[in-house]
């Protein structure tokens, strides 16, 4: 019985991904598709994989880390080093003497074999860019995952930014070009069947690829494993789980994976460079986490194209100085802002009263405790509404504050209502296929009766 | 040698100074909530931008207690937008909305500045040059080091004789009980950011004094080293932190000094990870055992 | 004679310049149910930290199934701050007390067929996960389910250390066969504690005693010889309590386990135990069988008082 089901539902699920490949091959192909959305899904599924590498880490076994950068870092380069092609190492390597390896990988197993060479080539080099970064996790992983969780965090931290300066070093140009830009490796754009483009279905299949890998991880004895870890890694120890194994265990994988992301994104990039991979970057897949759901794979995922999503394409318009065009334009965006205002602070309000929670309460010392978010959130909507109406009144045209990095001050803002209100995340701890089922609380199953 | 040193040295000591004042702000909030304030640096930042701003349209007089004001407001501010509201909540939760933070404030630095870098103004007698055994720098390298002393000597002073250091002091040992015992816990760590903002004021006005240019990601490099200096130090302990503090700024400027100058960077964290496994509670830190 | 399990020789766990457990002595045979008991705060989870190596102490050995499992002097800090007795005994220092060279011989070679590190300076301190390996296994005084997992996979987690698949094999599922065998054996268990019902419910949405009971659970799929309960009853009304003794004893004789558990319940101790042993602010003020103890006069004053009416 049981078998059947496992069997039906791995069938549904391969049909959907073929025709998630399809679609996205189809994107590739037809005309008028706007390049920002090719973009998009490029670089949300890399970014998937990174998010999806980073929560196996922290949601899943419970471990802080901000090395993922570095991890990435490593791959990438790794990547970009085995597959430059051979006539061109001398100009990307130009500062140095006999700089480059000498080789290319992609490229004598492409001239030999064709695309299929091509593939296979790309494929090695992934692999061993996954390698070295998971080398490298566990030779940091020694020392660094007794660490308290905080201490931990700061360590994988520091440790990335270690990776990044030594890449940079001149001594090691030859190999990384130390700090210059390192680029004309095989990318996306290399890939096609006959003549049909295969650039967004690429990163498509090697990032659902590994994710398939981290679910099939998850829902293993391992998987298990490392969740017991998490929430309770005393009673998983004397349980007989070698906390520093598994541990340890983790974090290579994750590494693994970060490392191939790390590659996959410098063939969607077709450049890279140490600079480009600092904190920051890990700070971002933090938050995608975040928003995602710690815990929640599903999450990640639709969690980084929502991301990528917003800060490439969805709120550009934030940036760019507008002038509406006349009195009836001004009093319809006038109307749709105060609408959208009132709604964003009904639904807080509400979710707010839902919880419990007030604005102003009674502490047990007899002086009122405020919650300052909540206050400066209304304050800041009452403004805005006081604006508005301002604005309809006034001559002007332009809208104010719309101009460059206003996007970011905006998801930025997002971000952290969604990290003070919605620590859950979108999907929780749940994935996507969980959501049609419940765990039955024991009340739920008395009332049915004997069974 | 001493000649050909001394210069470093003095550099050394001078941005140690300002390390040490940026880490002991880390090293309190730290010992009380046990978070690790990731917004920290760029507080020091936004003291530094207030003050271009200030500069340029008031007087010195009234724009320096100006920046340490509004410093200080933010602090509070972020504290009670940000951290309190999960104070209940697991730890990763709270450093995830303190990176939030940060990024928050990076992003509005860069859009209200339009990410120009901006020229600090020139601080009057601090900047001056002044000559010392042989080598000249500005006398703000001199001050640092007894200004940042003086600081530290009145903060201890703070902490060990009044009430609401005693307090503190309490909250860091054992933060429910404290609550339990009466202390007015919010007061408490409302007090924290306060000092520990304003010495990120004091020190971002002797930092830019040295290194002029500001633009938004400038403090995020001196915030993390100067919380490996707190950790360096024992997180919680405020002498810990200063001579952390000072050990970074005075190797970091050898380093320079030698010409690794890509490596200075990377020593910090090199020294994190040497005193994360050999002694992670660090110089003065404490020993916790966990009961099973 | 009946085979030994556990022998824990002179047994101190300092905590700086706190004794918590003072050079304790005890030894579990097989099929035993052996109680410790005592008030609160006597050291009794610090003793099962001990044994089963959350704590290395600061002195002493322990054996297990005739093996030396544990074994510590104090050392570093602790030289200083040793307040226990025979801090000599585990080190290269040691010397065998007999009253000729032949006697002294014949002690030698039987402490060094006990302790294979015996008259070194050798530590044996090894993290708790090799100790359930090795078979021990123990359920927590306040409760360590894992909240996030079902009743099924709180027990199938704890099957995890059994597995002979190794990290490829288990993620891209070539271990079936071994994955359905360790299911049923989770089931089993399931029966035995009768939680078959709500096996797939979340662990923690089980009532208080329930949950106890699948702390059992969890800690008998690791397949130990010797079973640690810390305050099984603990928060048990009566009936539960009753249940509860009946479950222990038929871990006993179906499984063939031994027993030892740290208990308040007195009406559970005395019914079921073979021994009891007291301990009293870190050390062993008296042990035997139920009926001894109870008229022991030291345990009395200590700890289990007098009826009203005596």
């Amino acid at each position: 019985m049981i078998k059947k089901n496992d069997h039906k539902k791995a069938w549904i699920a391969l049909m959907i991904a073929v025709a998630v490949l399809v679609l996205v091959g189809a994107l590739d192909n037809l005309p008028h598709v706007p390049s920002m959305l090719l973009t998009v899904l490029q670089k949300g599924a890399i970014y998937a994989l990174v998010a999806v590498s980073m929560n196996l880490l922290n949601g899943f076994t419970g471990l802080f880390s901000l090395g993922q950068a570095g991890f990435m870092l490593l791959g990438a380069y790794t990547y970009a080093v085995l597959t430059v092609p051979v006539e061109r190492q001398a100009s990307v390597y130009q500062r140095y003497e006999e700089g480059g390896l000498g080789f290319s990988v992609t490229q004598s197993l492409g001239n030999s074999m064709g695309q299929f060479g091509l593939l296979l080539g790309v494929v090695i080099c992934l692999i061993l860019a996954g390698c070295v970064a998971g080398f490298f996790a566990w030779l940091i992983g020694l020392p660094v995952l007794k660490l308290k969780s905080d201490y931990l965090a700061i360590a994988t931290l520091g440790f990335a930014e270690i990776i990044r300066a030594v890449v940079q070093y001149e001594k090691l140009g030859p190999v990384t070009n130390g700090s210059n830009l390192l680029y004309g490796f095989t990318g996306f754009t290399d890939f096609h069947l006959g003549s049909l483009k295969l650039t967004t279905v690429m990163p498509f299949l090697f990032s659902g690829l590994c994710i398939f890998v981290v679910v099939l991880l998850i829902n293993s004895t391992y998987g298990r494993a490392f969740k017991a870890i998490r929430d309770d890694e005393v009673a998983a120890e004397a349980m007989g789980i070698n906390l520093a194994k598994h541990k340890r265990m983790s974090f290579i994988i994750s590494s693994f994976f970060a490392g191939i992301s790390g590659a996959l994104l410098a063939m969607f990039q077709a450049s890279v460079q140490a600079v480009a991979f600092k904190a920051a970057m890990t700070y971002e897949i933090l938050l995608i986490v975040v928003i995602g759901g710690i815990g929640s794979i599903t999450g990640s995922a639709i969690a980084s194209f929502l991301f990528v999503g917003c800060s490439e394409w969805g709120l550009r318009f934030l940036d760019n100085e507008t002038t509406l065009k006349n009195f009836d334009a001004k009093v319809k965006f006038a109307v749709i802002f105060g609408v959208l205002i009132a709604a964003v602070v009904a639904f807080g309000l509400l979710s707010m009263k839902r919880k419990g929670e007030k604005l102003i309460t009674r502490a047990a010392q007899g002086r009122p405790a405020v919650r300052w978010g909540a206050v400066l959130g209304l304050a800041v909507a009452a403004i805005a509404l006081l604006w508005d109406v301002w604005f309809v009144i006034s001559p002007r045209l332009k809208l104010p504050l719309l101009r460059s990095g206003f996007r970011m001050v905006v998801f930025s803002v997002v971000i952290m209502i969604m990290v003070l209100f919605f620590r859950e995340g979108i999907m929780g701890d749940k994935e996507l296929w969980d959501l049609g089922k419940k765990k039955r609380s024991a009340k739920a199953k008395a009332g049915v009766g004997n069974e | 040698m001493l000649d050909k040193i001394l210069p470093y040295l003095l550099a050394g000591v001078s941005v140690g100074g300002q390390y040490a004042l940026i880490a002991i702000g880390y090293t309190m909030v730290y010992g009380i909530l046990r978070l690790i304030n990731f917004a920290h640096g760029d507080i020091f930042t936004v003291a530094g931008f207030v003050m271009v701003y200030a500069a340029a349209t008031m007087p010195l007089s009234v724009s320096i207690p100006l920046t340490i004001v509004l410093t200080v407001i933010l602090g509070v501010m972020v504290e009670k937008v940000a951290y309190r509201p999960l104070r209940t909540a697991p730890r990763m939760s709270v450093m995830i909305s303190a990176i939030g933070m940060s990024y928050l404030l990076q992003n509005s630095m860069w859009y209200l500045t339009g990410g120009l870098a901006k020229q600090y103004p020139v601080l009057p007698w601090i900047s001056d040059r002044v000559n010392v055994a042989g080598t000249t720098t500005s006398r703000v390298t001199i001050i640092t080091p007894f200004l940042t002393i003086l600081l530290v000597v009145v903060l201890v002073v703070l902490i060990k004789r009044t009430k609401i250091g005693m307090a503190m002091r309490a909250a860091s040992r054992d933060f429910e009980t404290a609550q339990l015992m009466g202390i007015k816990i919010n007061n408490v760590i409302s007090f924290t950011f306060v000092v520990g903002s304003f010495l990120a004021a004091v020190g971002s006005m002797l930092y830019f004094s040295n290194y002029a240019t500001v633009t938004p990601t400038v403090g995020a490099m001196p915030g993390l080293k100067a919380f490996v200096a707190a950790v360096f130090g024992g997180i919680g302990s405020i002498p810990g932190a200063v001579i952390g503090g000072f050990i970074i700024g005075i190797c970091e400027s050898l380093i320079k000094g030698s010409g690794l100058t890509t490596f200075s960077d990377a020593f910090t964290f090199a020294l994190l990870i040497v005193i994360l496994a050999v002694k992670p509670t660090g110089l003065f830190g404490e020993n916790l055992t966990e009961k099973v | 004679m009946s085979e030994n399990v556990l022998r824990v020789e002179n047994a101190t766990m300092q905590f700086g310049g706190v004794v918590a457990v003072d050079n304790l002595n005890l030894e579990i045979n097989k099929g035993e149910i052996v109680s410790l008991i005592g008030p609160n705060g006597a050291g009794k989870t610090t003793a099962f930290n001990v044994i089963t190596g959350v704590y290395a102490p600061s002195n002493g050995r322990v054996e297990f199934c005739g093996e030396t499992i544990v074994r510590n002097h104090p050392q570093g800090k602790m030289k200083k701050l040793y307040k226990g007795q025979n801090p000599e005994m585990y080190t290269a220092a040691f010397r065998v007390q007999a009253e000729n060279a032949e006697t002294k011989d014949a002690l030698e070679e039987t402490e060094k067929e006990r302790d294979s590190a015996a008259f070194t300076d050798k530590v044996l301190a090894p993290t708790p996960d090799v100790i359930t390996k090795l078979g021990m296994a123990r359920t927590f005084q306040n409760i360590r389910l894992w909240k996030s997992q079902t009743v099924f996979d709180n027990i199938l987690i704890a099957k995890h250390l059994r597995r002979t698949s190794g990290l490829f094999s288990a993620t891209f599922r070539l271990n079936r066969r071994e994955e359905a065998a360790q299911r049923a054996d989770v089931e089993r268990l399931l029966e035995i504690v009768g939680l078959s019902e709500a096996k797939d419910e979340l662990a923690t949405s089980l009532p208080y005693g329930k949950q106890r009971r699948l702390e059992i659970a969890r800690a008998l799929a690791t397949e130990p010889k010797l079973l640690l309960l810390d305050e099984p009853a603990a928060g048990m009304n009566p009936q539960e309590t009753n249940d509860l003794t009946e479950f222990i004893g038929r871990i006993r004789s179906d499984l063939g386990l031994t027993v030892f558990l740290i208990e308040h319940h007195m009406d559970l101790v005395m019914d079921i135990s073979d021994r009891i042993y007291v301990l009293d602010f870190g050390g062993l003020i008296a042990k035997g069988t139920p009926a001894e103890i109870q008229n022991n006069q030291r345990v009395i004053d200590a700890y289990l008082g007098v009826a009203e009416d005596a």
